[in-house]
């Protein structure tokens, strides 16, 4: 474990070294994977509830043992075709900076162990996902893994409102003591 | 004048002052013949006076900076004097006797302050015409004003704290001289002030620890070793004298701490070694400072080394009687067990945040038990038991835990009896502060948020409320105004009142104002309240003249907004001549409200109670499109613009007819409108959650709350609700 949080620790540190264990998913056919440091927990499909005036990606709220919590579809973010949920679709509660939320994915397959050698720069085209928000390609067992930058992803500057608001959120839980 | 007078004069002292300073001339020529002073005292007291002759005579190019220096000198003068009467207090020993604590009637306390007052030109002091707090009727157990005092308590535990910190900080850098002086500045601070209380053991110590800390900034000692632990001590002590003057502010006699003359002495001469730490308080002591033993007796017993408890002994001795040894026993355990009736946690408000969640999303997960229908339709009568026993559990856990959050009103109404205080002698008004139920507790995030509208209703109650003493006795009222500051609970609200005996609130005037101002059109019709709402408006002031205490004409809107921020209200009753109440109603806490759950299409919303008016099912005829304006619907003669929520909020499937549906009248900010919403789903208490921090604000959204269900439901804001239907509809006409 230790050796692992070294690993993709000195990966983010120097931005170069990414080997070290992802959690893959599927999304619309593709599978992609996320730095398994970065995950809190899967939970199953639950009750969303909207809210209003949010880019539509954000699928809205969701209750986590009495946190409040948004959920963005990953499907819609990537400006894929939605989806029905089915009994696979999942949501994985991921920690970004602190802050935490959840993505909503098609259906979680495993955690692969990735060495940096299997690491392939990302390519400049031929991928349904902005390469902004990858890290690379990984490749194990025959396939190759889209890894995600997740913290990119969900405070990237096209969800700027989402990034903002949390500093504003701060700021205003800091300033008006109306904190929950 | 004895020489604390002498000190409080000088501290009040102005160069410019010439009848002050001759007083002060007199005042230390008297004392070179008194017996008072000990005989090393006179050419200190030479020197005084020569510095009150070159400001008097305008002799020194800045009679400030001599002043400072006769400030140093009677202060050093007291050290002298009490040094000089300490032998009398050593012989009292470890005093435990309530009457030891209260200083020496020769150093006369409580003469100081008035002779002070006397001073024409002498700065603020505790006594002048506002006798404020004489409520709390202390005043004379402690010769100082209580507010200054509770203020004084304050400040120094704060000023020991920081001492205390860079004495530790020192330990592992010694040579940080901004430490030594940050220490000398918390113990030169603690001095001048007690002295100026008459609090003459505080500032004795201060005194001479400050000595101590002087020869450590001039680089005499280094503040280690032996030298840190006396300043540590001397911290100790002090932080204990002035625990005591605030057990004594709050009507409870407490024994001086022990080890002050131990201290005193170690500190005329640091380097001595330490004398061994003195053993806790014991039996005998206490026998004798009460006067009920003999010391020489007791010593005698408790020398034979036979077996047994001492109490028994000296009674079976005939030393004390059974009676007085019980009593000196009660005693002794209070004082060994006065630390820990009182203790407390701090714990981080994060933490006892994350606790309150856990608890709400327990209530809920037991309300999902209670509620199951496997439960409810249970044949078994224990099962059904132990899940009420479980209910009424989980509930008193919550209630208890919320409870953590509430914190008395206390500090906020002594900052308040300090304001008045300042701003009476500001205005030239003789006020007298009351305060009642300052235990009332409130919940922490509301203390600060309600400190500012406070010092507005304060400023507003002393500057336009309150007449001048010539005005009130043309009345027949006494020349001394009175403004209460009052908190009571009353169902489950917080009340906060703001009262004043002066002349009331002139509904005439208003209207007169208002209509100066343009703020309503002339020739209205308004009842009282609706004129006391005016008070309200943005932009409104009536204060004839703008002073620089109040008058501007911002404050009471202010009030009103920061008020209903915390889903609060003001309200406002007055007699003209009789003067105004000022009544704010505040929820106790901030974390829970009470809601109206709205179905809204699939979606449940929360409605806070306190801006609902009513709900109705409008009749066909009552709907009309006033063009330009948007909907409308006809409420008892008013038309009231109405908005439908889903549209508002983007919800799909819900009820398009408004005479199949409901409409919810709310009330924001003077106006009425209603929301278009399907159905009511009833009533609940809802714990408010910030939407996670990754959304932040959202328009129309106030928080979110876990519904019975353990579904969120979003609570609705109605500012922010109404400000969308309003940009809509101004998207909608451009």
């Amino acid at each position: 474990m230790s050796k692992t949080a070294e690993m993709v620790s000195s990966a983010n540190v120097q931005g170069r070294d990414l080997g070290g264990k992802y959690l893959t998913f599927g999304l619309a056919g593709e599978e992609y994977g996320l730095e398994i440091l970065k995950v809190r927990e899967i939970i199953g499909m639950m009750d969303i509830t909207a809210v209003p005036r949010t880019p539509e990606f954000v699928r809205g709220v969701i209750n986590l043992r009495g946190k409040v919590i948004p959920v963005v579809d990953l499907r819609l973010k990537f400006g894929m075709p939605p989806a029905e949920a089915t009994e696979q679709t999942c949501i994985i509660v991921v920690d970004v900076g602190r802050v935490e939320m959840g993505i909503m994915v098609d259906k979680v397959s495993e955690v692969l162990d990735i060495a940096s050698g299997d690491i392939e720069p990302p390519p400049s085209f031929g991928v349904s996902v902005d390469t902004e928000f990858i890290l690379g390609m990984g490749k194990a067992n025959n396939r190759v893994t889209i890894l995600l930058d997740i913290s990119r992803v969900l405070t990237g500057e096209d969800v700027g409102e989402i990034a903002g608001a949390t500093a504003a959120a701060d700021a205003g839980a800091a300033g008006s003591g109306f904190r929950e | 004048m004895t020489l604390d007078d002498l000190a409080a004069a000088v501290v009040g002292a102005e160069p410019t002052d010439l009848q002050g300073l001759a007083r002060i001339h007199q005042g230390l020529q008297d004392l070179r013949g008194t017996k008072d002073l000990p005989d090393a005292a006179d050419p200190l007291v030479a020197e005084a006076a020569r510095c009150v002759e070159q400001i008097i005579l305008a002799e020194c190019a800045d009679p400030l900076a001599v002043l400072r220096e006769l400030e140093r000198k009677v202060a050093e003068l007291q050290g002298l004097c009490d040094s000089a009467m300490r032998p009398i207090n050593t012989t009292a020993g470890a005093t435990t006797a309530p009457s030891e604590t209260t200083p020496s009637p020769a150093q006369a306390p409580a003469t100081a302050a008035p002779d002070a007052a006397s001073q024409p030109a002498a700065r603020p002091d505790p006594s002048a015409p506002t006798t404020i707090g004489a409520a709390a009727g202390e005043s004379d157990s402690l010769g100082s004003d209580p507010s200054l005092l509770a203020e004084f308590v304050t400040e120094s535990r704060e000023h020991l704290e920081n001492a205390e910190g860079a004495l530790l900080d020192l330990e592992t850098n010694p040579e940080n001289a901004e430490g030594i002086n940050a220490i000398f500045r918390a113990f030169h601070t603690i001095k001048g002030t007690s002295g100026f209380l008459g609090l003459t053991r505080i500032n004795a110590v201060a005194h001479k620890a400050e000595t101590l800390l002087d020869r450590a900034r001039k680089g005499e000692i280094r503040l280690a070793g032996g030298y840190a632990d006396l300043a540590l001590e001397a911290t100790d002590v002090l932080k204990r004298l002035v625990e005591q003057v605030r057990s004594r502010l709050d009507g409870s006699v407490e024994a001086e701490p022990e080890g002050v003359d131990a201290l005193l002495d170690r500190l005329d001469a640091p380097e001595e070694p330490a004398p061994a730490t003195p053993a806790p308080l014991r039996l005998g002591d206490i026998l004798v400072a009460r006067g009920q033993a003999d010391r020489r007796q007791v010593e005698q017993v408790a020398a034979k080394a036979e077996p047994g408890p001492i109490g028994a002994k000296l009674v079976s001795a005939g030393v004390a009687d059974a009676r007085s040894v019980a009593e000196a026993l009660r005693i002794q355990q209070q004082a060994s067990g006065a630390a820990e009736s009182d203790a407390t946690l701090r714990v981080s408000m994060a933490r006892l945040d994350k606790l309150i969640d856990m608890v709400g999303e327990l209530v809920i997960a037991q309300s999902m038990v209670s509620q199951d229908p496997l439960v409810r339709n249970a044949s078994s009568h224990t099962l059904m038991r132990k899940v009420a026993q479980s209910d009424k559990i989980t509930r008193e856990l919550q209630d208890l835990t919320l409870s953590m959050r509430m914190v008395p009103l206390k500090g906020t109404f002594q900052k308040m009896a300090r304001l008045v205080r300042d701003l009476g002698r500001k205005s030239g008004k003789q006020v007298r502060f009351v305060a009642e139920g300052e235990d009332t507790e409130i919940d922490r995030n509301m203390v600060d948020a309600i400190a500012d509208p406070l010092v507005h209703m304060m400023r507003n109650a002393v500057d336009h409320g309150l007449e001048t003493p010539e005005e009130r006795i043309r009345q027949g009222k006494p020349p001394e105004g009175v403004v209460v500051l009052r908190a009571y609970h009353a169902a489950g609200k917080v009340v906060i009142e703001v009262q004043d005996d002066g002349r009331g609130i002139d509904p005439d005037r208003i209207l007169a104002k208002a209509v100066e101002r343009g703020i309503i059109e002339p020739g209205r019709e308004l009842s009282q309240s609706e004129v006391f709402e005016l008070l309200f408006a943005p932009g409104f002031s009536t204060a004839e003249k703008v002073t620089d205490v109040s008058g501007r004409g911002v404050g009471m809107d202010v009030v009103k907004k920061n008020i209903e921020a915390m889903r609060g209200r003001v309200d406002i009753s007055s007699t003209k001549g009789r003067g105004s109440t000022f009544t704010i109603r505040l929820p106790l806490t901030l974390a829970i409200i009470d809601g109206m759950l709205l179905k809204v299409g699939g979606e449940t919303y929360v409605l806070p109670t306190v801006n609902i008016e009513q709900a109705f099912r409008p009749e066909p005829a009552a709907l009309s499109t006033v063009k330009g304006q948007g909907e409308m619907v006809l409420l008892r003669g008013r038309l009231v613009p109405m908005f439908r929520l889903h549209r508002l909020l983007g919800v799909r499937g819900a009820c398009e007819d408004p005479t199949a549906a409901l409409l919810v009248v709310v009330e924001y900010e003077g106006q009425r409108c209603a929301f278009l919403a399907d159905a009511l789903l009833g009533q609940q208490q809802v714990v408010i959650k910030s939407l996670g921090r990754a959304l932040g604000d959202i328009d129309g959204v106030s928080g979110a709350a876990i519904l019975g269900d353990g579904r969120v439901g979003l609570i609705l804001d109605v500012g922010g609700v109404l400000r969308i239907a309003r940009g809509d509809s101004s998207a909608g006409a451009a």
